[in-house]
């Protein structure tokens, strides 16, 4: 008996060394400065898995037409702004109402605006939307009086992997262009890149070009800047230049769940998952939008706190392209069903 | 699904065109293809929450997808 009872024990402190030892996948060293950092291996399938009911709040039928694309939305004032890059439109949403007005008619001239992809508030609750189309930074009033536009030539074009955020001295990070050795700029309110960060990963001339696309955000209180290679299950954090890389798939190759970092020729189309759709500061925890889940990291602690599911009146999972936070409330997007979910970050 | 829609976007010719905008809804996918004069580049997002991208270079993009007009 006590012979049995040993030999289960040495089994299991076995499988528990074994797994302790286990190494993470070394891909990740291939990411440019990651090695100099610290890395905080976080597999997403240890953590807390929370199942949340959320309701519709807008849907097509709201607009009264099918939406192109919902890529961006702000609280700007007392009103809610989305913007549609597919069908060139900006929409404001008065938050009590939920009526819907178009701001802005399609066009290059004042007022007018092509693709807009992204949108954030200003301090004096201004409006600053980049037109990828433009390749602009456009200043509006919050009541949609145009006070300026700034062209910024090296802005990547394809309004999916475009982001504008908010950066330290009254500067706005942006994503650069294909031709870029970094994948994000730092642009000022005169529109001249003043900097340029996080190197491209792929090297000009090779596929998969897509792993060359990074999401990005910074918290002014904590100085701390968020990016990610939007393939790859990181989350790379800087703070005065000292680097901590969370990865939340370590135990699991690359090519299982996206295309390997192998250079290929540029003539081949290799398809490259978004698996980091979005990063976001919100409080002192940052939000990672993984595949269609939300991940919650307490910063302070150093711990992935919650993996959150959304699902609809019926249970069924609700497959999320997009999510952001404005203004105390989150944010869901299917780009597919046209519906926009939102719920108070604090009932999370 | 999606692997029948990047096939799809697969079969391009090779030429060079100006910006365009294409979008289709099918099989559960929403494409979005943006041609400019280098090549195209392509995203889906289907309903199960999967989302993909790609660009083709050299290519103008000659599939089932709907052009929108850019003023």
């Amino acid at each position: 008996m006590i012979y049995k009872f040993n030999l289960s024990l040495l089994t299991i402190l076995l499988i528990g060394l074994i797994s302790c030892s286990k190494s993470p996948e070394s891909y990740l060293y291939n990411i440019p400065r990651v090695s100099d950092g610290t890395i905080i291996n976080l597999p997403i399938g240890q953590v807390d898995s929370v199942r949340v009911q959320v309701d519709t709040w807008l849907t097509s039928e709201d607009f009264g037409f099918d939406l192109g694309r919902i890529t961006d939305l702000s609280d700007i004032g007392d009103d809610i702004w989305l913007t549609d890059a597919v069908k060139g439109r900006v929409y404001k949403i008065e938050a009590e109402s939920k009526s819907i007005s178009r701001l802005f008619t399609a066009g290059r001239g004042p007022r007018e605006v092509v693709n807009p992809a992204n949108i954030i508030a200003s301090s004096d609750t201004s409006a600053y939307v980049l037109d990828t189309s433009e390749r602009a930074l456009i200043h509006f009033t919050s009541s949609g009086q145009e006070l300026g536009r700034k062209y910024i030539d090296r802005m990547i074009p394809e309004f999916f992997h475009s982001k504008l955020s908010h950066f330290k001295d009254n500067t706005f990070l942006f994503h650069l262009n294909s031709a870029s050795d970094h994948l994000i700029g730092v642009v000022d309110t005169t529109g001249n890149i003043v900097s340029e960060m996080v190197p491209r990963l792929i090297p000009v001339g090779y596929q998969p070009v897509m792993h060359n696309r990074a999401t990005f955000d910074y918290d002014k209180e904590s100085d701390l800047l968020a990016y990610a290679y939007r393939g790859i299950p990181a989350v790379i954090l800087e703070h005065d230049g000292d680097l901590t890389t969370l990865f939340f798939e370590p135990f699991v190759p690359l090519d299982e769940i996206n295309a390997d970092l192998s250079l290929r020729p540029m003539s081949e189309n290799v398809s490259v998952n978004i698996i980091i759709r979005n990063v976001f500061f919100y409080q002192t925890n940052l939000y990672v939008h993984y595949n269609g889940n939300l991940l919650v990291y307490d910063i302070d602690a150093g711990q992935l706190l919650k993996k959150y599911t959304f699902v609809d009146e019926a249970g069924d999972e609700i497959g999320i392209h997009h999510m952001l936070i404005s203004n105390d409330n989150l944010y869901l997007m299917n780009s597919f069903r046209q519906n926009i979910y939102k719920l108070p970050v604090s009932s999370l | 699904m999606k692997k029948v829609l990047i096939l799809i976007i697969l079969l391009a010719t090779t030429s060079s065109s100006s910006a365009k905008l294409y979008v289709c809804v099918e099989n559960g996918c929403r494409t979005t293809i943006i041609q400019d004069s280098g090549g195209f580049a392509w995203n889906i997002q289907c309903d199960d929450y999967s989302y993909a991208s790609g660009y083709v270079q050299g290519a103008v993009y000659d599939g089932n997808c709907e052009e929108l007009t850019i003023p």
